[in-house]
């Protein structure tokens, strides 16, 4: 009898055991972590910037930059502040959005490297060893209201909604920094044009 | 034999607790490794932990350089989740291209999801990265995000955008992105 007692109590562990490798212990005590899903949209995002390049004071001007001074990449003067509102002749650049869907545009502009020391100042100014940066497109109202702080990363967008397979003219300024060049080693940087769903 | 019987039912029922916990753990938000397409169609809904991993194929012009999806969103997500998700990417060029990807702070002050969470950076890693892709190729690159269970999120939305772009020694750079959005769940 003593036996049985035993065997029957090693049958209800075995059957426990079971009951609970089976039974997610969640659904007994209450989930501990929900479901998460995952929603992705089937569009892809593509972009085309042209030129890709633009020497600072080099459209009219000598190709040498000056230290404390605002260069804008306007085909009608280096130092020729776009009109309000901006027109595509002030844009040296154009972006396509071949995209089929509309896109949001940010431009970062990352620090300079080879040469002098200058970096971004992530606020559109200058000042010893920094420089500021800003993107505007055509068609923005005013220039001094409607362009946009180009910074290193984390830039706000330059232009939103672009409709799909459309384009935009746009362009940069920079503020070089405010202290003299100590040598004239060529200085180099990249602007990313980054392209996003607008949805 | 009533002690032993006693000792037996009390490993039996601890080994089979563990189990228990140690299997759930390892299920949730695992994703196949041999993912289905799924064509075409408007947004599809994932539920990881009924363990579906349907990818939507992404389809776009052969001659140009593009990626997607545009934008993925993970629902419910809490600390300690793990979530996985291919971005599709294609080299529209004649040339075999050298492709980077990173992750990408988004645009700060535009949209309701943009709160951004600056150790994102660490918790995302590639399939791939770096590589060279052939004149035309279409591939697949598995972008893995691991929240750390100790995590405070203090937005319940928020997002970081996966960026693509070619090696490239130009002064303009063109990037293109895919924003993932997170909606918190209770935690």
């Amino acid at each position: 009898m003593e036996r049985f007692k035993d065997l029957t109590l090693l049958f209800l562990a075995i059957v426990l055991a079971m009951v609970m490798y089976l039974v997610p212990i969640d659904r007994v005590l209450g989930a501990t972590t929900a479901t998460v899903t995952v929603n992705a949209t089937p569009a892809f995002v593509t972009l085309t910037v042209a030129p890709d390049t633009w020497d600072v004071n080099g459209i009219t001007g000598s190709g040498a930059a000056s230290t404390g001074t605002t260069y804008y990449s306007n085909p009608l003067g280096d130092v020729l502040i776009p009109s309000d509102p901006i027109v595509d002749g002030e844009c040296r650049f154009t972006i396509t959005n071949g995209s089929t869907v509309a896109t949001n545009l940010t431009v970062d502009f990352g620090d300079f490297f080879g040469g002098m020391t200058m970096i971004n100042s992530d606020a559109g100014t200058s000042a010893a060893t920094e420089f500021g940066a800003f993107s505007w497109n055509s068609g923005d109202t005013t220039y001094a209201g409607n362009r946009t702080i180009a910074m290193v990363t984390g830039s706000d967008y330059m232009h939103s909604n672009l409709a799909g397979s459309t384009n935009i003219k746009w362009g940069l300024t920079i503020l070089t920094r405010t202290d003299a060049w100590t040598n004239a080693t060529l200085m180099q940087s990249t602007v990313t044009v980054t392209s996003t769903v607008a949805y | 034999m009533k002690g032993l019987v006693i000792l037996l039912v009390i490993l039996t029922l601890l080994l089979a607790g563990c189990g228990a916990l140690y299997d759930r753990s390892m299920k949730e938000l695992d994703v196949e490794e041999t993912p289905e397409v799924v064509s075409g169609g408007e947004n599809i809904v994932v539920d990881i932990d009924e363990g579906i991993s349907e990818f939507i194929e992404i389809i776009g012009p052969m001659d140009s350089t593009w990626i997607g999806p545009g934008k993925v969103t993970f629902g419910n997500f809490v600390p300690g989740n793990e979530a996985t998700y291919p971005i599709t990417i294609h080299n529209g060029s004649s040339d075999s291209k050298s492709f980077l990807m990173w992750v990408m702070t988004p645009s700060l002050a535009s949209e309701e999801y943009s709160n951004f969470i600056r150790e994102v950076s660490t918790w995302v890693t590639f399939g791939d990265n770096g590589f060279i892709m052939a004149p035309k190729e279409t591939r697949r690159v598995f972008v893995t995000l691991k929240m750390p269970d100790s995590t405070f999120v203090p937005h319940r939305n928020w997002e970081f955008w996966i960026a693509v772009k070619e090696g490239q020694s130009s002064f303009i750079q063109e990037a293109v992105a895919s924003r993932w959005v997170f909606e918190m769940g209770d935690y």
